[in-house]
């Protein structure tokens, strides 16, 4: 466990070192991953803030509260594992006494904390918004069902996206390969999906959703978590295999 | 003396392509061991090894008797590296950097506080222990990447060409800590580096490699004395005029001679006697205010062993 903490510490500590104010603090903070998690936060309580009450009957924003922990966690694993490697202090880190799962777990684990924590407060923002915006409605227009229920499926998510960029950016030479990777595999992923869908005949799409909707939410609700934790687990677990430092040298 | 790194036969292949080939040395504990080669000779790969980061492809290798195939992780334990890469995290402060080697290394919080400062304080960073390594020199991220290395009190240290891009004065600064280290704290230091001048100065022993193969080995200092075919001496003095110069040009021993203002250089055949020549030049009536001996220098000795190798290819 030693392990572990010192490994997820240091990832912590480059996620939140917060630049010294001064001339072009703003400019330098944004440029750290604090600021583009902030940048994301912010983005969520002002779309709750100018959708009110059509915010969650919109299928496309709600798509928001699980893009950004996918985002903000893969863009920091990516950068955590194959930029380690482009700036060279991956070789000194599997060169230390470490053992190999601390340091992978200590990588995957800060952005996940990090952007359920982010997560959370930008419900409660959001929550706070809507109390002003609407008074005793507030509850209506954004149930507190839903607000306890972001930061759990952002640490699906989170680790959704961890264990994609960690399987892709472990072998990656650059940031814009594992970058790349990431983006494609992810574009690939959504027309394998997409596209059998869209080929079927309309009268078969129609009654497939009509099926989908008689369905009971809590039993749909339960299939969709077992497959994403399955996934999550999966994706977790190959990764880890393959994070082995005779693996990692061997290039 | 104890041996701290044993190698024995030891080879890598990456596909078709040898990094390392058979490549046999040992470091006794306690001295600084040079590894000299060009550019992708196997120099990191060798370390690498070492460190249990690759399988070799065939023979052994063992550190503080820890076989390296096998024993990786307890080799690391009681090993510090710098790669030729500091390995510095830019986001972070010098403090937090180190701080964060001390917990890898399981010093306790207060050791590892009393730890950082004292190595902060010997590598002159103390006052700026709290500012981004963004901001450092190279020489002065060098210095720290020194002192993460140290963090953990290492029995073997790996430094994988460490004064590469350093100033003049931070380069006598570095050789200096490691001197000090391997003579007074009995750490066994291995070395690669381009600078050949390092190597000289500071390395007990030394291995130059080519295309992972080890083409010579040993005391440096020995290993020119062997290398230098054509070894000189240059003697300052007053010489008069008439013949004399002439006569000492044909003596037994003298394969060459020129004639400077205040000197003469000459170049000797091998086994000549310098007693004999200095005897001969003073009986002919010359005064002889000071002899220096040539020397040559180990990049002498490189460039011949470079040269050897390539004329042995075609």
């Amino acid at each position: 466990m030693t392990d572990f903490k010192a490994m997820f510490l240091k990832e912590w500590q480059e996620l939140f070192n917060i630049p010294k104010p001064g001339p072009g603090f703003l400019w330098a903070l944004m440029a750290t991953p604090l600021g583009r998690l902030l940048i994301l936060v912010a983005m969520l309580i002002i779309t709750v803030g100018a959708m009110g009450d059509s915010f969650l009957a919109n299928a496309g924003t709600l798509g928001l509260v699980f893009l950004i922990p996918f985002l903000f966690v893969s863009t920091i694993v990516v950068d955590s594992f194959a930029g380690e490697r482009e700036r060279g202090t991956l070789d000194t880190l599997l060169a230390s006494r470490l053992p190999e799962w601390a340091i992978f777990f200590g990588k995957v684990g800060a952005p996940i904390v990090a952007a359920t924590l982010a997560m959370l407060a930008a419900s409660l923002g959001s929550w706070i918004l809507a109390l002003f915006m609407f008074g005793s409605r507030a509850a209506a227009v954004f149930p507190p069902s839903f607000l306890g229920a972001i930061p759990f499926s952002t640490l699906l998510v989170g680790v959704l996206g961890a264990g994609v960029s960690a399987l892709v950016s472990e072998r990656s030479a650059s940031v814009r390969n594992a970058q790349q990777g990431v983006t494609y595999g992810a574009l690939g992923v959504s027309l394998v999906i997409a596209l059998p869908i869209n080929s079927l005949p309309a009268s078969v799409r129609q009654h497939l959703l009509a099926m989908l909707l008689s369905l009971s939410p809590g039993l749909t609700t339960a299939v969709l978590l077992t497959v994403l934790i399955g996934l999550d687990a999966l994706l977790l677990y190959i990764a880890l295999r393959r994070f082995v430092r005779l693996r990692l040298f061997d290039r | 003396m104890e041996t701290a790194i044993r190698v024995e036969k030891l080879s890598r292949q990456f596909g078709p392509l040898r990094a390392v080939a058979e490549m046999s040395f040992e470091v006794p504990r306690g001295t600084i061991f040079g590894f000299l080669g060009p550019n992708g000779a196997g120099k990191s790969t060798t370390i690498r090894l070492l460190l249990g980061l690759l399988l070799p492809s065939a023979g052994r290798a063992e550190v503080l008797g820890c076989d390296c195939s096998r024993e990786g992780e307890n080799i690391r334990q009681h090993t510090g590296v710098v790669f030729h890469n500091d390995g510095l995290y830019d986001r972070l402060t010098a403090e937090q950097n180190l701080a964060f080697y001390a917990r890898v290394a399981h010093l306790t919080e207060g050791e590892g506080k009393r730890r950082v400062g004292e190595l902060l304080t010997r590598a002159g960073l103390a006052g700026r222990a709290r500012e981004p390594v963004r901001r450092f020199s190279r020489g002065m991220r060098q210095k720290l990447a020194l002192a993460r290395a140290l963090l953990s009190s290492p029995s073997v240290l790996f430094l994988d060409e460490p004064s590469s891009g350093l100033d003049p004065a931070a380069s006598a600064s570095l050789h200096a800590d490691l001197l000090d280290l391997a003579e007074e704290k009995g750490v066994t230091i291995f070395l690669t580096t381009h600078n050949l001048s390092e190597e000289q100065k500071l390395c007990h022993q030394i291995a130059v490699i080519r295309d992972g193969r080890i083409v010579a080995a040993g005391n440096p200092n020995k290993l020119m004395e062997e290398m230098i075919q054509s070894p000189g001496v240059r003697i300052f003095g007053h010489f008069g005029d008439g013949d004399f110069p002439a006569l000492l040009a044909d003596f037994p021993g003298v394969a060459g001679m020129e004639k400077g203002e205040d000197n003469l250089h000459l170049t000797l055949e091998a086994g000549a006697s310098i007693s004999d020549i200095l005897k001969f030049v003073l009986a002919s009536g010359a005064e002889i205010t000071e002899v220096i001996r040539d020397r040559g220098s180990l990049e002498e000795v490189y460039l011949a062993l470079m040269e050897e190798e390539e004329n042995d290819r075609f």
